[in-house]
């Protein structure tokens, strides 16, 4: 979806990033620029660079607040003036553009200082076209009228005079007048004129074309010298930029001009602006259709190559803010191979706008060209790559449908399936990794425990493992989680006398944490847990040191350090420990640049350790602060609590365990994870509250 | 978290003492199955006290004693030495 507000001025990508932002500033609301600017500028791929604060938001918040700006934005606009809002073809639109057009008449309740009024156009059968504007409707007609006799009190809404204009509209498909309605809604409106001539008497009579492609055919066809124009045009897209079709179109400049007049002057092209600068939209996506059915397929698929090429060598701002339209020119053209990375890209680029729906759609697309590639060229389809989209897809289904939706369900079983055939061991502990931080953000402690389990399998039928200090460390966690002090402490030493800094130094890369650190630190806490207080403390130090190295951005390992040792302080009733490490943690926060919940962390731990002595509202209010800034953050949400027990309990069996994923955290980017050797951060292990 | 249940219930009602000694009781008996000495050694530590202050220095002595006893020696943990006080004035 496209916005227009006014006359804007043209966004266009090669202007400097600080022009595109001035040019975004002069159409947003004043008062607001503060808070809508960056969401926009994140929106449309604008760098913000040092202009605004970074908007550290969890990908759900960040969609919310943008879908909530945009309708701000409308209303901030319809009290300064009329709007006129065009949703075309909404039968065609994405997602997001439905729920924004879901949203939109929720403006109107309780403010009549910005009237919208709806035009429903169209959508009338909801079967069809399932749009929230229906209820609207509803509210005006009653339920369950049959379709002809809704469109004719529809009709009737706007008056007479608008009735008659929308029938002329309907009427005389002559030259610059496009019959706009599909085959079957002839049925309908000719059932709505019935309605009409009932309450105003008789419409003149009309006649509609037998087909509708039929009659657009034949009207490109009598523009033969041009025809080829419209259909490169149509085989871009609904819209097309003048550079862009030149550069596909290879034709003399003037000869391309001209034939572009022509199509405008048929009416079958809007313009905006001028060449070189021009945009062109065909009038309705049937005459895109009709131009585009008319190419044969040979033609078609070189013409979608060119386009890729062109999008992908000449148009590369294009191509980045917008990977879903080299992807689908790259899958038109039968380039598999590259289709699917670019879906690929255009997934994540989805996942970061928390855009999930979208987001699912096009790793949906990548995954199916990856198996009918890997079923006709197995050696072409990389294992590693297909995890990867596996893991986005199952990351875009949480948010599109929900943790414990069948879909999310299946995408991570699948994942799992194939990080089992991943033929490179190394691949397969990234993977198996990857998904165990999944279970881990989600809070779900039996798939946790089976792939810990897994992890260790693997890594003993390997004599001399690298990642067998991973599997340790993460089945220590996960030990930790179901209440088991003692088997966490065994395996969290046995990760510490594996780890060689010689072998094991980028570890902290390729898992987001050094093992070694977070280990101790684990451990300290386990120890102390289990009564082993003079073992505990020395080990927490120990671990300060050991993060060192790692410390650095964004790697978080001595974010965590600092936060478990201030929790091992709160643990102890220490407010000396917790202050200084909570200090230390909010220290760091600002020099390594951490998201905003660290700040939050740190706020609650200094604000606790101040004035112990005290109940007083001062230090209470200081830990609600710390916990409203991890609140906003994200964080904090709960998750379904896992009551199955560690499978061999000592004595009773334990009915509740300690942290066992009470709390997960919303923002996470652990499918990058499931890439081997990876450079992207793990922000995914969550610090629990006990 | 049984345990500062139990803290919150006496601070409500200090003469209902059963409903805060089934608290304490249950966090005894997940502690011991966790083998977290720490925390059962503070919910017996107020298990201790609240039957002490109940003139049941037998029950008193019978719940702390396993929770002291073989606690490794520290100094970093004052419970420990609350407890290990507490044990010697109610042995019999």
């Amino acid at each position: 979806m496209s916005w227009r507000w006014g006359a804007p001025p043209h966004l266009a990508p090669e202007d400097p990033v600080e022009t595109q932002l001035d040019k975004l500033e002069a159409i947003l609301a004043p008062a607001r620029i503060a808070g809508t600017a960056p969401l926009f500028a994140s929106l449309l791929s604008i760098p913000t660079g040092e202009r605004y604060p970074p908007l550290a938001l969890s990908a759900a918040q960040q969609r919310r607040l943008t879908l909530a700006a945009l309708l701000d934005q409308l209303e901030a606009l319809a009290r300064q003036k009329p709007i006129l809002m065009l949703f075309e073809d909404a039968h065609w639109a994405d997602a997001t553009s439905l729920e924004v057009l879901d949203l939109t008449p929720s403006l109107r309740s309780g403010d009549e200082q910005a009237p919208l009024e709806h035009r429903f156009g169209q959508f009338l059968d909801e079967e069809r076209h399932p749009i929230g504007l229906g209820d609207d409707l509803r509210r005006h007609l009653g339920r369950q009228r049959p379709a002809g006799d809704m469109l004719g009190q529809g009709l009737d809404l706007g008056g007479r005079q608008a009735v008659e204009r929308y029938a002329g509209d309907v009427r005389e498909p002559g030259p610059g007048r496009l019959v706009f309605r599909p085959e079957g809604d002839q049925h309908q409106y000719r059932q709505g004129a019935d309605a009409l001539d009932r309450l105003h008497g008789p419409l003149p009579p009309f006649a509609i074309p037998a087909t509708l492609q039929d009659s657009l055919a034949a009207r490109l066809d009598r523009l033969a010298p041009v025809k080829e124009v419209a259909q490169i045009g149509a085989a871009i897209g609904r819209e097309f930029s003048y550079p862009l079709l030149r550069a596909v179109a290879g034709r003399e400049e003037p000869a391309l001009r001209a034939a572009l007049v022509q199509l405008e002057e048929a009416e079958l092209l809007f313009c905006s602006g001028a060449p070189p600068d021009a945009r062109y939209t065909f009038k309705h996506a049937l005459v895109q259709d009709t131009a585009y059915e008319t190419l044969l397929r040979s033609r078609r698929q070189i013409l979608h190559r060119q386009i890729a090429d062109a999008l992908r060598g000449e148009f590369v701002a294009v191509a980045a803010a917008e990977p879903e339209l080299v992807a689908h020119h790259l899958t038109q053209a039968g380039l598999d191979e590259p289709a699917i990375e670019w879906w690929g890209k255009a997934g994540d680029q989805a996942l970061r706008r928390s855009a999930f729906k979208e987001a699912a759609a096009h790793l949906g697309k990548a995954i199916e060209l990856a198996d009918k590639l890997a079923a006709t060229a197995p050696s072409a389809a990389s294992g590693n790559n297909r995890l990867h989209l596996q893991t986005s897809l199952g990351n875009a289904l949480i948010w599109a449908k929900g943790h414990h939706a069948p879909e999310t369900r299946a995408a991570f079983a699948r994942a799992r399936e194939l990080a089992s055939r991943a033929e490179d061991a190394s691949q397969r502990f990234s993977a198996y990794f990857g998904l165990w931080v999944g279970h881990l953000t989600r809070g779900e402690p039996a798939p946790m425990q089976d792939v810990a389990e897994l992890l260790l399998r693997e890594a003993a039928a390997r004599p001399n493992c690298p990642e067998a200090v991973i599997a340790h460390r993460i089945s220590g966690q996960t030990r930790f989680y179901f209440g088991d002090f003692a088997g966490a402490h065994y395996h969290y030493q046995r990760t510490d006398e594996l780890y060689d800094p010689e072998r094991h130094g980028d570890f902290a890369n390729r898992f987001g944490n050094d093992p070694r650190a977070l280990a101790e630190i684990y451990d300290a806490i386990s120890l102390w847990v289990l009564g082993r207080v003079d073992e505990a403390l020395p080990l927490t130090d120990r671990a300060l040191t050991d993060a060192v190295p790692a410390a650095h951005a964004p790697t978080p390992t001595m974010g965590y350090a600092l936060f478990y040792a201030a929790l091992l302080g709160l643990l102890r009733d220490n407010s000396e420990a917790v202050a200084t490490h909570g200090q230390a943690l909010a220290d760091i926060v600002s020099r390594y640049d951490l998201p905003a919940s660290w700040a939050g962390f740190a706020a609650f731990f200094q604000a606790w350790a101040n004035s112990p002595d005290s109940a007083g509202e001062s230090r209470l209010a200081g830990m609600r602060r710390g916990i409203a800034l991890d609140r906003e953050q994200g964080w904090f949400t709960s998750c379904p609590v896992s009551r199955r027990p560690w499978p061999k309990p000592k004595r009773a069996p334990a009915r509740l365990m300690l942290g066992s994923g009470a709390w997960t955290t919303r923002s996470l980017s652990w499918s990058t994870l499931s890439n081997a050797g990876t450079k992207r951060k793990c922000t995914a292990t969550a610090p629990r509250s006990c | 978290m049984h345990r500062n249940r139990a803290a919150i219930l006496l601070k409500r009602d200090p003469a209902n003492i059963a409903a805060a000694e089934q608290s304490l009781q249950a966090a005894i008996a997940i502690a011991q199955s966790q083998n977290a000495r720490s925390f059962e050694l503070r919910a017996a530590l107020s298990l201790a006290k609240l039957y002490s202050a109940a003139n049941r220095d037998t029950d008193a002595y019978a719940v702390l004693t396993p929770a002291v006893e073989g606690f490794p020696p520290t100094q970093q943990f004052p419970e420990l030495a609350e407890a290990q006080a507490l044990l010697l004035a109610l042995s019999p």
